[in-house]
């Protein structure tokens, strides 16, 4: 459908031929009077000498002449030629739809009817064109026309949109990972300064600034780079089988390093037998990592509850904690690179924004997904699915080695 | 040095970079106040009067071109120069300043640029100020 109405932008007369009915020039006009009145369906014929058209008659015209008084003595034994229009328009099957109608058109209003003769390359006879069908046509193509460029705008909208949303991630990207190193830049040079002072507490307290920032720079700069990696497709599963249980409490263990200095309770509900999956442990301990972090972050006081709970063929780990929970509207956003809710521009949480992204993304990568739950002023559970085994056929599945050709 | 400790107000939203801008100028002679939010800013510039008016761009709820606009709109605040201090490309940043009619920007990061413009916009012209002008306004 769609490549047929991309062609009829300009397509040619000779494809919409509704008739080839045609006389021998020699018949009389009351021979061709019987055929019409044969097939009521017949309106015109071409006037046919040699295989070349030299006229038309179509049946009002041929009507009116018998049907006034005298007109089957008058005219009844006449060759056809006599009576049929003698310079119908012709046009060449090439022609072009919207031409040929300008020029069916452009005729005096006498000559003026639906039928317009058309002939091949050598001038034979080829059929008839419908003045009216072509016009419907023409509507058609104007409409399917319009359709395309209805469909071809919106595609530009949304491209011009995807440009827009890589700019600005662009510029997301550039400042957080600049920021940090314009402090280093600084913080060196306050050191520097320090030292040639001759103040080393001075130059050490610098020092420690210095590392935690190039700490955070690292921090950002490999989430960048895992990302990059998972929008490419280059980003490698190394499966195996392992304990699941066991990395949550390894997790839930760091977690309560994060919570220290508050009033933050950090509990594990896992089955107390090994939960066996085959997955990439690293990567899933690098998802929990990133939740259990959002969770420390947002939890001022109360707890973070870790569950793993398991079917026969899959694993889940929930994330709840009853920190400040995620409005309804800002649910969908937390997934998208740089999103943090606000502009980032006006962000006001520390982090890339890049967390999340790369979290569901590697969970999907892993056969799973990642899933929000949460309530403004209660808390959010982030919770993940797993297959406990590597599916054979999975669309996300690589080797080991990650020889992947897809791109 | 010249200045007889002219006063630079440094807003920002992150502790590192206040400190480091204000040990950094404070080293040249300056006044250094620093102040860790885009709000309470025009109350601020009127009760202390700074020379110079430092302003992050990526803060929480209030970009500081936008405040930098705001400030400017306000006539108690209006006469005082206000300069981008940014981590953001340095395209964008004379763009915005240009935007907002702001006496400038300074990029985040170089810390001799740092001390020739503050020392620029102060007025303390350690260079021919046209050539100088022309560079600091370049916009391709």
């Amino acid at each position: 459908m769609r490549t047929a109405a991309e062609k009829d932008v300009d397509v040619s007369v000779g494809a919409l031929i509704v008739s080839d009915a045609r006389v021998s020039s020699h018949l009389s006009v009351r021979e061709v009077a019987e055929q019409f009145f044969a097939d009521a369906d017949l309106e015109a014929m071409a006037v046919v000498d040699a295989g070349r058209p030299v006229g038309l008659i179509t049946r009002t015209k041929l009507l009116f002449k018998l049907f006034r008084r005298f007109g089957f003595e008058l005219f009844g034994k006449h060759q056809i030629r006599n009576i049929a229009d003698a310079t119908p328009l012709i046009v060449g099957e090439g022609e072009r739809l919207d031409v040929v109608i300008d020029r069916a058109l452009e005729r005096d209003p006498q000559d003026i009817y639906d039928e317009i003769i058309v002939t091949g390359d050598g001038g034979g006879y080829r059929g008839l064109l419908s003045v009216k069908h072509l016009v419907i046509q023409q509507g058609n193509t104007l409409a399917q026309t319009m359709l395309q460029r209805e469909i071809a705008s919106e595609r530009a909208r949304e491209l011009e949109q995807a440009q827009a949303m890589r700019s600005q991630f662009m510029a997301h990207v550039t400042h957080e990972l600049r920021s940090p190193v314009n402090v280093i830049i600084g913080l060196s040079e306050l050191t520097r300064i320090a030292l040639e002072k001759g103040a080393p507490d001075q130059a050490r307290d610098r020092l420690a600034s210095i590392i935690s920032n190039a700490t955070d720079l690292r921090t950002i700069v490999t989430n960048v780079l895992d990302l990059s990696k998972l929008e490419a497709n280059k980003m490698t599963v190394a499966r195996r089988s392992f304990d699941l249980a066991e990395t949550v409490r390894d997790v839930a263990e760091a977690t309560r390093v994060l919570v220290r200095a508050k009033t933050v309770s950090v509990n594990v509900a896992a089955p107390s037998e090994p939960v066996v999956i085959e997955s990439d442990p690293v990567k899933i301990r690098q998802i929990l990592l990133n939740l259990a972090s959002n969770a420390a972050k947002f939890t001022e006081a109360g707890s973070i509850h870790f569950a793993v709970i398991t079917t026969r063929s899959s694993a889940s780990i929930s994330v709840s904690d009853s920190g400040i929970g995620i409005r309804k509207e800002h649910l969908d956003k937390l997934f998208l690179a740089f999103s943090q809710i606000e502009d980032a521009k006006t962000k006001r949480h520390e982090g890339t924004g890049l967390g999340l992204l790369i979290a569901r993304s590697m969970a999907r990568l892993l056969g799973g997904d990642l899933d929000v739950a949460s309530t403004i002023g209660k808390g959010s559970t982030f919770t993940i699915t797993l297959p406990r085994a590597a599916e054979q056929e999975g669309a996300n599945e690589k080797s080991e080695e990650g020889h992947d050709h897809r791109r | 040095m010249t200045h007889q400790r002219r006063k630079i107000l440094v807003i920002d939203d992150n502790a590192d970079h206040l400190y480091v801008a204000r040990e950094l100028l404070s080293q040249e002679g300056y006044e250094v106040l620093t102040h860790q939010s885009p709000f309470g800013v025009t109350g601020l510039i009127q009760a202390a009067e700074p020379d110079l008016v430092l302003m992050d761009v990526n803060m929480p709820t209030l970009p500081g071109d936008d405040l930098a606009a705001f400030v400017r709109a306000d006539e108690r605040t209006r006469d005082v120069p206000i300069v981008l201090y940014s981590s953001n490309d340095e395209r964008s940043l004379s763009l915005a300043a240009a935007r907002h009619r702001l006496a400038g920007y300074i990029c985040k990061g170089d810390v001799t640029e740092l001390r020739m413009k503050v020392s620029f916009f102060l007025g303390d012209h350690v260079t021919d100020g046209s050539t100088f002008r022309r560079r600091l306004y370049a916009i391709e």
